[in-house]
């Protein structure tokens, strides 16, 4: 009894996960945009760039900005050059857009990337975020001023923590040309978290951090020296910005959104009203003050302007650290080489006799084998697109079912179920649940 | 108290409550079945959390984690097969002990045992990591390059048969960490033009391969073997009685605090905490208990099931306070917080310490939920173990599979997994150890950048590596490590 219950559950799970592949791509209509607009966000969930899509997501679906939504998908990894690549690689249809903010033209300065701007259609920028300067609370340095005049007095002793090839660099670099004779001792430390630790710990002078870390961060015991920017920030009224102090410094920061290269002007354009009218929604500005940062668009010929006026300030800047560093990738490849000789020459010059394998079987390497080129044949299909999910997965699982089961008829049924149960079942679970488009 | 409070509202939601179940079940079942190991269910389930809330997916992982390192013990004990490496030593008295007909009583030592290894390493776990990341601020980068090394001698010099073998699998693994960006210039390095490396191999599939597509093609090989139980028919012997607390408190005790001991010494974990609890416990017995060691001793059921669940406290200490991971399985765990945007250390007791207290929570939630399910069902958790191997194989490929495409939307880590599966079955054949490649594959990016901060900061000199008390202190005891010769640290060790 309880058998045939457990077949009638499996098949109508089954039946429900069918219904609802078949529903799937059954709509189709005229006008711009008739489908989700996938954002490519080339970091981690939870990021800055990651939240900020997400609140303009959120306040298109809510406001109903769009007959379409928005659908983030994170493709992080490679200082956001894997992300930025793979839009480039898209088509120009209006349906993959990129959002990234300036890391995309230090990238391409930096030689990470040899894509910057002019590989993309730009729709707007939105959202502008600062950087500012800390010390900690027990620091000699009260103001930006002994600060500076310290650096200049004592070059390259003061270490300023910032992230080697990121607008935090960048500013560092700026910050020593606006007073001769001024260096710092630059110290890459990775992402925020990693700098506040160095900093609290005192193994660093200084740090730059965004605005909206000194302001979660600044009850650890820090204390803000300067803001880099042209206006002091609302919210924190009491911190000077560095350019009324003498050193003209300019860190702001947009997340600017990016089409692929020929996408057609109109839809770049109907793009930019829409991401427009969301940043005017109330939820963006609430969020926005939260966050502390300005809810401010840039689009048209002013966002051109500042895309050429940035490149040409970060292609001035010399980026290579200035302490001689090990060669990480030499000295690895020689402990591997190194290691692996002993290891082999121990292999044999003392041999040790097979301590005798516990099965009394044949071991079955054609089994493995032969199940290792079906998983090959599997994503081989799928990868090239030869094959949606759902069919490969239904054949991969019966072949392989069955040539492990040994053609055993007892067991054709079951793997008939599993297959149908696992490849309709996963399509149903990453597509609907997770929106994870499969291929 | 309002981020304990926040903690507790998670975990006790309806929402984490069917979690913890979830995840205890699962991972006990994974852990039962031979074969298919803690560190395959938590690489496979990762994927599976990013969308969800983090508080969740911590709660679900950690859960997993309890049953997994716990779920061993019924097939070491009725199988004679350890069901996850944890569980090795159960089998040595586990086993003896079933086949004299009182396969109940093995069990319900080990269940009991298991649980109190458990609570002692969580007390352990939730007064010790406040203190230990208020103070790793102080440590600076030279100290945690010094403490990387330290984690990697260990894993050598301890973890394994052959201490080259070991290393030899280490290098490789910082050899693989290395493609992509390189931390000190900016630029690419090792990715031999292909643009799908310029992010570097990806946590997920490389771990997914090593642990699950491994095994798999290890199961295959092997699927023409006979499993025979030892079937469990008496219930009343499993639970403790006045007497058993009484003969075994100090035992418990003492293997827990060496499990929570070896679990925070980072890099080496569950494994490791059994085989040493289990050699004291045996060193310190009478006389006429020692000869019964191997043959179905209470006492050897009790220390290493005591430790190896202790263990778990003890290697997410680490992991907590300073996002240096205590055992593989825990490594899988950094790959998981920082996924969802967490950086394990101080700084998450101050951020976000309602996940540092959802951790510690369910911990100690699924670890009493183990206690109950595995008291209640363990007679037929054994059955389990003669799935059809046809059928399960293919599920968890497709899994596999899916899993690591779905971490980025890309083929080229399914093709990336695959490959280090192949890596993983060569590792195997040719008994190198897997644990240092992971090991190494996830802390070589922490020395890295660590190195060369501290470089940076000192403007290009070594000195401070052993000027520095913190780090010499490391320095001192990894020399010390790798000159006690291989035969003498053996008996150190493994008695």
């Amino acid at each position: 009894m309880a058998k045939i219950t457990t077949h009638i559950v499996v098949a109508l799970m089954i039946g429900l996960s069918i219904f609802s592949y078949a529903k799937m791509g059954s709509r189709e209509t005229e006008s711009y945009p008739n489908r989700p607009i996938r954002v490519i966000v080339p970091y981690n969930p939870g990021g800055g760039t990651d939240t900020y899509a997400r609140i303009l997501q959120k306040a298109i679906k809510d406001n109903n900005l769009m007959p379409q939504q928005l659908v983030i998908v994170n493709k992080p990894g490679g200082g956001a050059t894997i992300g930025s690549t793979y839009v480039i690689d898209s088509r120009n249809d209006g349906y993959t857009i990129l959002c990234n903010h300036e890391a995309l033209m230090t990238s391409k300065i930096i030689g990470q990337s040899p894509y910057g701007p002019e590989a993309f259609e730009v729709v707007a920028a939105t959202g502008e975020s600062g950087l500012a300067v800390l010390v900690s609370e027990n620091s000699p340095f009260k103001t930006m001023t002994e600060f500076m005049e310290a650096a200049k007095a004592r070059p390259e002793t003061l270490k300023l923590g910032v992230n080697l090839g990121t607008p935090t660099h960048f500013c560092g670099i700026q910050l020593e040309e606006t007073l001769p004779g001024a260096r710092f001792r630059l110290v890459s430390t990775g992402g925020g978290a990693n700098r506040l630790a160095a900093l609290m710990g005192g193994h660093l002078d200084a740090a730059l951090f965004s605005v909206g870390e000194l302001i979660r961060f600044r009850e650890n015991g820090l204390r803000p020296l300067a803001y880099l920017g042209e206006e002091r920030v609302e919210s924190i009224p009491d911190i000077p910005t560095a350019k009324e102090l003498g050193y003209p410094v300019f860190s702001g920061n947009l997340q600017y959104w990016w089409f692929p290269k020929g996408t057609d002007p109109e839809i770049v354009s109907y793009m930019a009203v829409v991401l427009n009218s969301a940043m005017e929604t109330d939820y963006v500005k609430k969020r926005s003050a939260e966050l502390e940062i300005l809810p401010r668009t840039i689009a048209g010929v002013e966002l051109a302007e500042r895309i050429t006026q940035k490149m040409s300030l970060y292609s001035r800047m010399k980026v290579p650290s200035r302490v001689e560093l090990p060669d990480v990738t030499f000295w690895s490849v020689a402990a591997v080489l190194a290691l692996g000789l002993v290891v082999s020459l121990k292999a044999i010059f003392n041999p040790k006799k097979t301590d005798g394998e516990a099965s009394e079987n044949k071991l079955r390497f054609d089994l493995a084998f032969g199940v290792i080129g079906l998983c090959v044949l599997y994503v081989f299909f799928m990868g090239m697109g030869l094959l949606p999910f759902v069919w490969a997965t239904i054949l991969f699982i019966l072949v392989t079912g069955l040539y492990l089961t040994n053609f055993d008829r007892k067991k054709v049924y079951y793997v008939v179920e599993v297959a149908l149960c696992m490849s309709f079942g996963l399509h149903f679970i990453f597509t609907q649940l997770f929106a994870i488009q499969l291929p | 108290m309002e981020a304990i409070n926040t903690a507790s509202v998670y975990i006790f939601s309806l929402q984490g409550l069917c979690l913890v179940i979830l995840g205890t079940i699962l991972g006990i079942t994974m852990g039962a079945i031979p074969g298919l190991t803690g560190a395959m269910l938590i690489a496979l389930t990762l994927p599976l959390t990013f969308n969800m809330d983090p508080a969740n997916a911590f709660i679900l992982l950690i859960s997993m984690y309890v049953g997994a390192v716990s779920g061993g013990l019924i097939t070491a004990t009725l199988l004679r097969m350890p069901g996850t490496p944890a569980s090795i030593m159960t089998t040595m008295d586990g086993y003896p002990m079933a086949r004299d007909g009182r396969p109940g009583r093995a069990l319900g030592l080990g269940i009991t045992a298991s649980f109190v290894g458990g609570c002692i390493s969580w007390l352990f776990l939730i007064m010790l990591s406040a203190p230990i990341a208020q103070y790793s601020t102080k440590l600076g980068p030279f100290d945690f390059f010094s403490l990387v090394l330290l984690a990697l001698v260990l894993i050598a010099s301890i973890g394994g048969k052959s201490m080259s073998r070991s290393f030899f699998s280490a290098s490789l693994g910082v050899l693989v960490a290395l493609p992509g960006i390189d931390t000190a210039t900016g630029n690419l390095r090792l990715t031999f033009g292909f643009e799908e490396l310029n992010g570097g191999l990806k946590l997920l599939p490389v771990l997914i391969g090593m642990f699950a597509i491994s095994q798999i093609i290890s199961d295959i090989i092997r699927i023409g073997d006979k499993i025979t139980i030892i079937p469990v028919k008496r219930k009343r012997d499993m639970l403790f009685k006045w007497e058993d607390w009484k003969k075994n408190a100090i035992n418990l005790v003492r293997s827990s605090v060496i499990g929570t001991g070896i679990g925070i010494l980072p890099g080496i974990g569950a494994n490791i905490g059994s085989v040493t609890a289990y050699s004291t416990a045996r060193s310190l017995a009478t006389t006429e208990d020692k000869k019964k060691f191997g043959k179905g001793s209470e006492t050897g059921i009790v220390a290493a099931e005591a430790a190896n669940n202790a263990t778990i406290g003890g290697s997410l200490i680490p992991l907590i306070s300073l996002g240096i991971p205590g055992s593989v399985i825990d490594a899988i765990l950094l790959g998981g917080l920082l996924i969802h945007g967490l950086q394990p250390g101080p700084l998450l007791f101050q951020q976000n310490p309602e996940m540092v207290y959802t951790i510690m929570g369910s911990m100690f939630v699924a670890n009493v939920f183990m206690f109950f399910f595995m008291i209640l069902s363990v007679r037929y958790l054994a059955r389990l173990a003669s799935i059809p191997r046809g059928l399960l194989m293919p599920v968890i490929l497709v899994f596999c599979i899916v899993g690591s495409f779905a971490l980025s939307t890309r083929m080229f880590d399914v093709w990336t997994m695959l490959f280090f599966g192949l890596l993983g079955f060569a590792f195997e054949r040719f008994k190198i150890p897997l644990a240092p490649f992971v090991i190494g594959f996830i802390l070589a990016p922490i020395a890295e950048e660590n190195l060369l901060m501290g470089l940076m900061a000192s403007n290009g000199s070594y000195l401070p590596i052993v000027q520095q008390p913190v780090s010499l202190l490391f320095v001192i005891v990894s020399i010390g490590l790798l000159s006690i010769p291989l035969h003498k640290r053996f008996k150190l060790f493994r008695g």
